[in-house]
């Protein structure tokens, strides 16, 4: 018998040990709450954003300027919360049935994305946020103010780069062993490429 | 898929499974610690691909498949350097003779220092599957799975023969 034969025998012939039995019904419950948790999460936030904007609107006045600087606000916020919400979704719906090559590459991918969740949309989402403040205090009687401007512009840049630093400490720390695991197996599979 | 027929397949699925996969984890992990950990994780996943099941590969691919990128994934609780048991864990089942256990060790000891990648594949190998299979469940071509496969084997052999030998 060839020695790889006799270790394949000696690996199948070592009996599994015991595993409590699952509990489908349990678990299958777990889950879906799990689900249903973060849909409630992400809803309160799409209604609390509108809610805060018409509170502002009436301190306002229901001004026509500060009405369509809130309606910028909330696409921005809006756009904010839908992508935000894909990113979510496509890690956790990660297609675990395909094959490990394109499982990995897909994964590192998704994981990659939660760190920077705006990608592409940065800019819509900054000049959303930066006008709509900007319109809110053109809204406010007397002579407009520069420095309350300036602020109102950079305001949508510190807190994108503020959120995106929390995400990146987040993210280390709860997946960075998995990213960095993903990292070099990408790597050794371009090496075979 | 009703939720009657999924909770049946997935019972199939563990019950005739569950020996290969814990085996399969076990390889991967190189300890017994966290094996029921990593089963568990497998079968969630499995639960929550099975509406997409949809038959176009075998079970036993698809099962593996979704083990394979689960251990992948997988958050080792170990702490890194954490040396593996010398003795075999009781839990595996008593293996009388001790030569054999010897050997079963030894080959335990030699997987667990390949990487992960070699690691799923060298055990997928010995739970039998062929290099198709391999193939299929990894993305990789068959040719490439059989010349890691050959790199694999003379290593482990080796490894093994050095211990064997070495313990004379």
């Amino acid at each position: 018998m060839a020695p790889f034969e006799e270790l394949q025998e000696l690996w199948q012939s070592q009996p599994a040990p015991l595993i409590s039995q699952l509990d489908v019904h349990g678990m299958a419950e777990q889950l879906r709450r799990f689900g249903r948790r973060q849909t409630w999460i992400n809803l309160f936030k799409l209604i609390f954003v509108p809610y805060t904007l018409v509170r502002l609107m009436k301190a306002f006045h229901w001004a026509p300027l500060a009405m369509c600087g809130a309606a910028l606000l909330y696409i921005g916020l809006f756009l904010y919360l839908v992508v935000d919400w894909r990113n979510q979704i496509g890690l956790s719906r990660l297609d675990f049935s395909a094959p490990s090559v394109e499982f990995v590459r897909v994964a590192h991918q998704r994981l990659r994305h939660q760190l920077n969740p705006m990608r592409r949309f940065f800019w819509v989402f900054v000049v959303t946020i930066g006008g709509g403040f900007n319109l809110i205090l053109l809204s406010r009687p007397g002579p407009p103010r520069i420095l309350s401007h300036v602020w109102a512009t950079a305001l949508p840049f510190f807190a994108y780069v503020l959120g995106e630093r929390i995400r990146r400490i987040r993210c280390r720390r709860e997946c960075g062993a998995v990213l960095e695991k993903l990292e070099s197996l990408l790597k050794a599979m371009e090496n075979q490429a | 898929m009703t939720h009657h027929e999924r909770e049946r397949l997935f019972l199939e699925i563990f019950q005739g499974r569950r020996s290969s996969l814990t085996r399969l984890c076990y390889g991967f992990l190189g300890s017994s610690g966290e094996v029921e950990d990593l089963v568990q994780e497998i079968m969630t996943n499995v639960w929550n691909s099975l509406p997409s099941f949809r038959g176009e590969s075998a079970v036993t691919t698809w099962v593996y498949r979704i083990a394979v990128n689960t251990a992948l994934v997988y958050r080792k609780k170990l702490k890194r350097g954490e040396e593996l048991p010398d003795i075999p864990d009781k839990s595996m089942g008593a293996h009388h003779d001790l030569e054999q256990q010897e050997r079963l060790a030894a080959l335990r000891r030699a997987i667990a220092v390949l990487p992960d990648q070699e690691r799923l594949i060298v055990t997928l190998l010995l739970e039998g599957l062929s290099y198709k299979e391999i193939a299929e469940i990894t993305g990789l071509t068959v040719n490439y799975v059989g010349v890691k496969i050959s790199r694999i084997k003379q290593t482990l052999e080796q490894r093994i023969q050095e211990v064997t030998h070495g313990a004379v």
